[in-house]
């Protein structure tokens, strides 16, 4: 099922795809521009796909892009025209959701056709001539099984950010090369899920995929584990055994936590790296591997080496120019609703939460597998067909403003652990009204937030951040510095958006001006920024 | 550069020529009378609809046809007016719910045809 918004001076697209497409979710139809910015900032989150009217026969008033004394025939024009200045406004907000465009790319206006050309690549074509049910069916059904194919790749979170594709598509280059790969970044934020869902799977290798995870392993065995050892080369070593090297020949091997490896196993590793052969500990014989590096760190190698911890030769083998760093949750924060719903099917898929869920859908007749969340105050007044889990907006608050030191991996033992909890509680209570909408209790949430909420969190609403400030001569100039730090996080973040800063710091979109105007006072670049980002 | 009257086959494209076998043409091939008597009702009697209210097929050609009054021998123009006279001629019995399955189908086959050749007289001004 789809959630397609429809953007149409007309009623007759919705009442047709409601009836003729009864699978799928609609919204609308909106009439202009504000209506639709309503709509996305209410279901933003969930829609699919805009499917967009090219001509608005709508009252002046209404229309986008006409200038301050316009002519009949340029509001006619206008009129013509609205649906690519929608769709023109449309990507200044959000560059990445899908849009059927309902005409032909014939009928295009010339002048507009280089601008929309800026979104090919998520701006689809509905050619009204030719159309029908199962054509429009085939094309929502394409297109949203490409985009959430983008967010998905089995159990690792994708999600639509620019940052993540970037990080996506740089992987699938390095994945196929012979070099080694560094995966930086916090702690849970997905490396080893990476390493072996996407990496060894992408690299085509037809070997095993190895994981060793040095932060567990004593560093005396470290040598024999990776690199194998033969019997009576160390007190207890009972027999032959293949290191790991062995093991991942033809594959993929994954070392977590590189920056723990011994300064014994670091010079052997480096000797692996550089003669491509294994020596099992007490043997002279050099065995040929081909193996698929992957290391992964939560620390600074670089850092490391100059602090003297990791050897700088072994460094530069492992192709440090290449190291990519898996942003932590708190940086991927345009992708927090996606993530949630994420979470939310991963957990389901567990056999004690589907077995509670099912017994609850059972008790209460409940039909569908469909889960949708609700962020909401109140439970919606129409029945739903699946079943919905509320939060509260001060619930889903919490969440957006938790730190998750423990990033992605914390975040979906949360919800895991939320939803379990509320349907185990709900086992052996008989159901309400509306069996069809369960509350997530917000202090179930505080609750399992607690052990990883930081004292300060706990004081008061927000969001919790660092900024490592030095002195100065006035106090004017320190806190320029905080609030320059501040809004270089934030853009960061946001990847650039204005529209998403002015909504964290004055709590509404259409800020971004006001936003834009101190960015520039503060002496902040875009230029340089946006380098970062990319 | 395009016909003068370019902008007047847009419209026409637009307001009769997209609506006006819109929901006869979605239909599947195991449709029932009932559904194409309810689909022609809805693509020819309200044509359009919106906030601005209802408008049938026969009130936007009345609208636009007066317009083309230049073009009165051009085929794509004398193909429509032909089908509307048509159209009009079956609008009571559309609205009573009383056509036969082979009037309904001549009938969708007309509202087909004005659409068509709308689309035809757009494409030919527009590189007129």
């Amino acid at each position: 099922m789809a959630h397609v918004l429809i953007a149409d001076d007309q009623d007759r697209y919705a009442e047709l795809c409601r009836r003729a497409i009864p699978e799928h979710d609609y919204y609308g139809p909106v009439r202009n521009w504000v209506e639709l910015k309503e709509a996305l900032k209410k279901h933003g989150q969930r829609i699919d796909v805009v499917l967009l009217d090219v001509h608005f026969d709508i009252p002046e008033a209404d229309l986008e892009g006409l200038s301050k004394a316009p002519s009949s025939k340029e509001i006619e024009r206008v009129r013509r025209e609205q649906g690519l200045i929608l769709l023109e406004k449309l990507r200044t907000r959000d560059p990445q959701l899908p849009v059927i465009l309902m005409t032909s790319r014939d009928d295009l206006p010339l002048e507009r056709a280089a601008e929309e050309m800026q979104a090919e690549e998520y701006t689809y074509f509905l050619d009204e001539d030719y159309v029908d049910a199962s054509a429009l069916r085939t094309q929502i059904e394409g297109i949203v099984r490409a985009s959430r194919g983008l967010e998905k790749e089995g159990p690792i979170f994708w999600g639509r950010s620019r940052r993540m594709q970037r990080v996506r598509s740089r992987l699938l280059t390095l994945a196929r090369g012979r070099l080694p790969i560094i995966l930086g970044g916090p702690t849970g934020t997905g490396k080893s899920l990476v390493a072996r869902h996407f990496i060894h799977r992408r690299s085509e290798r037809r070997g095993r995929f190895v994981a060793v995870d040095l932060s567990t392993m004593p560093r005396e065995l470290m040598a024999a584990h990776l690199f194998g050892s033969v019997k009576g080369s160390y007190t207890g070593s009972v027999a032959d055994k293949k290191g790991a090297f062995e093991e991942a020949d033809g594959g993929t091997l994954f070392l977590d936590e590189i920056g723990n490896l011994s300064q014994d196993a670091q010079k052997m590793l480096l000797s692996v790296l550089q003669e491509g052969v294994v020596s099992r500990i007490g043997d002279v014989r050099e065995r040929k591997v081909d193996v698929k590096l992957v290391a992964a760190t939560h620390e600074d190698l670089g850092e490391m080496v100059a602090e003297g911890r990791f050897r700088r030769d072994l460094f530069m083998r492992l192709n440090p120019a290449c190291t990519v760093k898996m942003p932590s949750l708190v940086e991927r924060e345009l992708d927090f609703s996606r993530f949630l719903s994420f979470c939310v099917e991963k957990a389901m898929a567990g056999p004690y939460l589907q077995e509670l869920v099912q017994d609850y859908r059972d008790r209460h007749g409940l039909g569908g597998d469909a889960i949708q969340i609700l962020a909401s105050d109140s439970i919606p007044k129409d029945r739903l067909e699946g079943l919905g889990l509320l939060l509260s907006a001060k619930s889903m608050q919490q969440l957006k403003r938790h730190r998750w030191p423990g990033n992605l991996r914390e975040f979906a033992m949360t919800v895991e652990n939320a939803l379990v909890f509320t349907f185990a509680e709900l086992a052996n209570v008989p159901g309400g009204s509306r069996p069809d909408v369960v509350q997530i209790r917000p202090k179930l949430l505080r609750d399992l937030l607690r052990a990883t909420q930081s004292p300060e969190e706990e004081e008061g609403e927000g969001w919790l951040t660092q900024v490592r400030v030095a002195s100065f001569d006035t106090l004017n100039r320190v806190a320029s510095e905080v609030e320059r730090q501040y809004f270089i996080q934030l853009y960061l973040i946001h990847e650039g958006d204005f529209r998403g800063m002015a909504s964290v710091l004055l709590g509404d979109p259409d800020g971004a001006r006001k936003v834009q105007l101190r960015f520039n006072q503060l002496g902040l670049k875009v230029r340089e920024l946006k380098q970062r980002i990319a | 550069m395009s016909h003068p009257l370019f902008p007047l086959a847009t419209q026409a494209k637009h307001d009769l020529g997209k609506y006006i076998a819109f929901q006869s043409r979605w239909l599947p091939e195991s449709a029932t009378n009932q559904d194409w008597h309810q689909a022609l009702q809805s693509d020819l009697l309200q044509t359009r609809k919106g906030p601005k209210g209802v408008e049938s097929a026969v009130e936007i050609w009345a609208s636009l046809e007066a317009g083309f009054a230049p073009l009165a021998d051009d085929e794509d123009i004398q193909s429509v007016q032909r089908a509307m006279d048509r159209i009009q001629g079956q609008l009571n019995d559309l609205q009573a719910g009383t056509m036969k399955a082979a009037d309904l189908q001549a009938l969708a086959q007309d509202a087909k045809q004005v659409a068509t050749h709308l689309s035809a007289l757009h494409k030919r001004l527009r590189e007129a």
